[in-house]
């Protein structure tokens, strides 16, 4: 865990120094000033965090929901069609998403979408999608329906029979199809840059702004701000990248 | 205590060619057990997910004390059945597998563990509570599933296959458990099985099924008694079945003239068939109903001896191969190549429609 961290250590120094040049190996001049932006009243940092979160955890949670239903019906049942539908959803894995975001653009403007937060959260839909569905049919592909089908006949009703039967054997496909999602949607630039046409401004967005304008300082802060939440992500979902809960490789548990 | 009557029930699956149940007509009585038995693939589940509400029927209807359930849902019909590969849920422990049925109904906590605890003494396996299924034997797993369907007091308990994963032993006392259960609680039982030693054991009235079409539907001993074809007498383990042309009471055979009262009324070609173990064999005697023949292969069995016979009658046609089942000692009364004499009793000859 501790060695983990130490790639950030750099990043702490240059958020915290004032003056720092080769070859000093610790700044030679300290400041606080790009922490205490970053937590100013009418910094744009924290509106970006808000912005990035709602984002990211909207998009997890549709992709989600699209998952369940679409891995489904790819890992567990065989249909007319299925490889063209495989290859459909893969496509903007493939396809550059600047190309198909150009597309969309154009009738996110035509709905009213366009410069929206709801927007921004549908087309990071785009890159999220393949992903969450890919990983819920791998589960699904491992999973025996008739468990549904026995619960059912021992008593339990449709809604039962997902949170008893259904739910537990997928939640890992959920947790890893969730890290992936989030992680994904927290680091997108372009899709958000375009679609939410400089109104919607997330972290990754004023990011490349103050790297851009080289202070040093600002950007490292900021990028501690930004690492965080995926870093707390992925050590939260980390048992179920592992050992018996694992979604990839072994399966569910049913 | 509930009646299940099948009426001219059809399952054609999606894409599937033939159906996988065909106008499957049955009354099944209440508080009996009855066997669907048949070959594996001939529409026995299916026969019973439909019971269960599990697969909606492509026609026909089903009865439960002459009320239509079709259109009750598979949680509501209180038929419930045990899967084939027990299906136990792996995420849980063996009590809150037991206990899940009254779990989904409502029932709280303490009258679950208690009934949970009550289950587990009546299928014999007490203080296994906390047990996860993988740590059972198949064994416990599968008297775990049962104790879980019967835990809800079901009216109609349906059982696929219970016996189909376990040795020899395992499904001796696993039958007894099951007669045990299904008398204490005089439930409408219906199960299925490939076996046709395990359906006539086990079952107060069996029903066949070849290719999702019911051949025969009554209890065991009518099946090696008065079969109805000769496939459902091959399926019973019959061995010999003769040629012949029945005029009257008169069947004529190339092994010469039969005469059988009791047979069915058919008339024209028909096989007449016997089971082994009702052929006498002797070495001089003569009298109706018989013929001659010499005796190719003997095999010893320990209870019993089985002999395979070329038997001839006075016409010039080719001899018939039949089968004879003695008791041991016969095996040191006739010797292989010995010319014998059979005699085929009429009140236990049978007659099944030849088939072309
Ligand atoms: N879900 C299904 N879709 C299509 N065909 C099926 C399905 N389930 C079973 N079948 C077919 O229906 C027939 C009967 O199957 P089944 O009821 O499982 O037979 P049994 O239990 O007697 O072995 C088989 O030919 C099988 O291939
Ligand atoms: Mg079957």
């Amino acid at each position: 865990m501790g060695g983990l961290l130490l790639p950030f250590l750099p990043l702490l120094l240059w958020s915290v120094s004032h003056r720092w040049y080769f070859p000093a190996i610790i700044p030679t001049e300290w400041s606080w000033r790009a922490w205490s932006y970053v937590f100013k009243a009418n910094s744009q940092v924290l509106p970006a965090l808000g912005y990035s979160l709602v984002i990211a955890l909207a998009t997890t949670l549709l992709s989600i929901l699209i998952g369940i239903p679409a891995g489904r019906a790819m890992g567990l049942y065989r249909f007319r069609g299925q490889t063209v539908v495989r290859v459909l959803i893969l496509a903007p894995v493939i396809v550059p998403p600047l190309a198909v975001a150009m597309g969309i653009h154009m009738v996110f403007i035509r709905y009213g979408l366009a410069n929206t937060l709801a927007g921004v959260v549908l087309v990071h839909l785009i890159p999220v999608t393949p992903y969450v569905v890919l990983i819920m049919a791998s589960i699904f592909a491992n999973y025996n329906p008739e468990y549904e089908a026995q619960a059912r006949s021992l008593g339990a009703r449709p809604g039962q029979v997902f949170r008893y039967i259904t739910f537990p054997a997928i939640l890992p496909g959920i947790v890893v199809g969730g890290l992936f999602a989030f992680i994904i949607s927290w680091s997108e630039y372009l899709l958000t840059l375009l679609i939410g046409g400089g109104q919607v401004i997330t972290l990754p967005l004023l990011l490349f702004s103050f790297a851009n304008s080289g202070d040093n300082a600002l950007t490292a802060a900021l990028s501690l701000i930004f690492i965080g939440p995926a870093i707390i992500f992925l050590v939260l979902t980390s048992r179920y990248l592992t050992g018996r809960h694992a979604a990839v490789g072994g399966g569910g548990r049913l | 205590m509930t009646q299940v009557d099948l009426q001219r029930l059809t399952k054609i699956y999606p894409g599937g060619e033939n159906p996988a149940v065909h106008h499957l007509s049955l009354t099944i009585p209440d508080g009996r057990v009855t066997a669907l038995l048949g070959p594996s693939g001939c529409g026995k589940t299916t026969a019973l997910k439909m019971v269960a509400g599990l697969i909606k029927p492509s026609a026909g209807d089903i009865l439960f004390d002459g009320i239509s359930v079709l259109g009750v849902p598979t949680e509501k019909r209180e038929a419930v059945m045990a899967f084939q590969n027990h299906l136990l849920f792996p995420h849980m422990s063996v009590s809150e597998n037991i206990g899940f049925g009254l779990k989904m109904r409502g029932v709280d906590r303490t009258a679950v563990r208690q009934r949970v605890a009550d289950m587990l003494a009546l299928v014999r396996l007490p203080g296994l509570e906390a047990r996860r299924p993988y740590q059972l034997s198949g064994g416990q797993q599968q008297r775990v599933a049962l104790a879980r369907a019967l835990i809800v007091e079901p009216k109609v308990l349906l059982l696929d296959e219970p016996l189909s994963n376990l040795d020899a032993h395992l499904r001796s006392e696993m039958r007894e458990l099951i007669l045990d259960v299904q008398q204490r609680f005089n439930l409408t039982t219906i199960f299925v099985t490939h076996d046709q030693e395990e359906a006539v054991v086990l079952a107060d009235q069996i029903a066949l099924l070849f290719e999702g079409q019911l051949q025969q539907y009554g209890p065991p001993q009518a099946f090696y008694d008065r079969p109805l074809s000769e496939r459902v007498a091959r399926f019973f383990g019959g061995v010999n079945f003769i040629p012949g042309h029945k005029r009257g009471e008169d069947i004529q055979t190339p092994l010469g003239l039969f005469q059988c009262p009791s047979a069915p009324l058919l008339d024209g070609a028909v096989l007449l068939t016997i089971r082994p173990e009702n052929i006498q064999l002797d070495s001089h005697a003569s009298g109706a109903n018989g013929a001659y023949g010499r005796i190719k292969s003997s095999v010893y069995m320990g209870t019993h001896a089985r002999f395979k016979i070329l038997a001839e009658g006075n016409s010039p046609q080719p001899p018939v191969a039949i089968e004879v089942v003695t008791g041991a000692a016969g095996v040191n009364q006739f010797a292989v190549g010995q010319r014998v004499r059979l005699h085929l009793p009429s009140e236990k000859i049978w007659l099944v429609p030849a088939e072309r």
